[in-house]
């Protein structure tokens, strides 16, 4: 039987902070039953471990895990040749259509222009030689701040479509995105998304963390103005040992009045002028669709971590529960993403219903929700397999966007031509 | 602010919330195609992908979550 690969140093952690899956999930047992593990497709290759930033709810800096500290500021040439190689051999072995590759931090545009595409074209090189039939698709997630005409230039050239995180389009909303002086980072990533919109084919989208201070129509109408292909809404991490901010007053569905505030806005405009992904994702998935996203449905997870130093991390919004959370012990020298596929965590989210809680698996919005996204699961000292500390909230998004769905297929059809 | 922990609050307001989920079983995106509502039907449009390229999903990368 394959040993799961965690090292003796990272286990004990997670047994503490999380029974669930770390002691509770026997994943030799489920291999031997005959689940099978399914592959990595997407790949988060963390090439700048700083940032010119300090949001102040970044779950790198400001949470449970510090462990940016022990790392190297860039990801050596060597480190990111060795992940081309794991990536290559992983897509020959399960045979892959396509890989994604995100380029993420840190700040990745910490790196001079000429240098950028360097990981994805190292991933390019390796697939050509290990798995020539598998496509790379590439981004990168920015704060936006860094973005120049030439920095624009060289990840159009490779074929990297930038992602910026953007908490809504006024000064305002952006109180929480300052650098390590405190001083506001809003300038600077308006004129970065000002050079990128020019550029619609490299361009993204925006993630947006929502702030219940802020109104939800004022901050969908604001990032509008920036042109985005689609807008990610993102409930602030959180889980039920580390609670959300809650609206006025206390208790309701804030979270999901202030998503709604912005689906009816969205739902009823003369044309769609984003793709609002949360609520694509709901209708794709409440019309039996597949889901694109790690957030909502029954899925099993499939991105991969590769941190600066090469090791291999599981999600880096895990690190909002407890320090070391996303942590592995597997490293590109010693181990493959084979290797991450048997760890308990990674195996735990590939699963689908049998990972949740009783009351999820019973709900009837589990196949839409899915529990909601991993890292709200958690309770200290048992683990990932509560309801999502957001779990009123989804029940009303899903339920209210399901009647908007409903009602709108009573209209009539367009004549056909 | 209240002092109840999050997560345990009550439903409250928004039409069509307070009952279950409408009957959606009839709805695909066959027969969701045409449809007048200018965004649904651009949603619609968008998600034939999904359905002829199931590979080709792009697993839009949610960190600031995952």
């Amino acid at each position: 039987m394959r040993q799961t690969g965690t090292s003796d140093a990272v286990l004990p952690a997670h047994r503490f902070h999380a029974p669930w899956p770390y002691v509770q999930l026997d994943v030799p047992a489920l291999r031997a039953a005959g689940q099978r593990p399914h592959p990595i497709r997407q790949f988060v290759l963390k090439t700048r471990s700083r940032c010119n930033l300090a949001c102040t709810y970044c779950y790198v800096y400001a949470m449970a895990d510090q462990g940016w500290r022990d790392q190297p500021p860039a990801m050596t040439p060597a480190t990111i040749a060795r992940a081309a190689r794991r990536i290559a051999e992983h897509a020959a072995a399960h045979r892959l259509a396509r890989v994604d590759l995100v380029l993420h931090g840190g700040e990745p545009l910490l790196t001079a222009p000429a240098g950028l595409a360097a990981p994805v074209e190292a991933v390019r090189e390796a697939l050509r030689e290990l798995s020539p039939q598998t496509r790379v698709t590439a981004a990168v997630q920015t704060n936006g701040t860094l973005l120049t005409r030439g920095r624009i230039a060289a990840l159009a050239a490779a074929g990297i479509r930038v992602g910026v995180s953007l908490d809504g389009g006024l000064p305002l909303h952006n109180a929480r995105r300052v650098d390590h002086a405190g001083q506001p980072g809003f300038g600077a990533a308006a004129r970065g998304l000002r050079l990128l919109a020019r550029h619609p084919e490299s361009y993204a989208g925006v993630l947006c963390v929502i702030d219940l201070a802020q109104d939800p129509v004022e901050t969908y109408e604001s990032l509008l103005a920036f042109h985005p292909p689609s807008l990610g809404l993102l409930l602030p991490l959180a889980n039920w040992s580390d609670p959300p901010p809650g609206g006025p007053g206390g208790g309701g569905t804030p979270y999901a009045d202030w998503l709604l505030a912005v689906f009816e806005r969205w739902w009823h405009d003369r044309v769609r002028r984003t793709r609002v992904r949360v609520f694509e994702e709901v209708i794709a998935l409440l019309l039996g669709l597949p889901a694109a996203t790690e957030t909502l449905g029954l899925a099993p997870a499939s991105t991969a971590v590769i941190e600066t130093d090469g090791s291999i991390e599981q999600a880096d919004s895990l690190k909002s529960a407890y320090e070391g959370a996303a942590a592995t012990g597997l490293t590109l020298d010693r181990h493959t993403f084979d290797d991450l596929l048997d760890h308990p965590g990674l195996a735990a989210r590939q699963l689908g219903r049998e990972a949740l809680a009783d009351g999820c698996r019973s709900c009837e919005l589990v196949e839409v929700c899915g529990g909601g996204h991993y890292p709200h699961r958690y309770r200290a000292g048992e683990g990932f397999r509560q309801p999502s500390v957001y779990c009123a909230d989804l029940k009303v998004l899903i339920r209210h966007i399901g009647q908007a769905l409903h009602e709108a297929a009573q209209q009539p059809r367009q004549a056909a031509s | 602010m209240g002092t109840r922990p999050y997560g345990t609050g009550e439903v409250i307001g928004g039409a069509g919330c307070a009952g279950g989920l409408p009957d959606l079983s009839g709805l695909d995106l066959a027969a969701l195609r045409g449809i007048e509502h200018p965004v649904l039907a651009q949603v619609i449009a968008g998600m034939v992908q999904r359905v002829t390229h199931p590979a080709e999903i792009l697993n839009a990368f949610d960190s600031g979550v995952d």
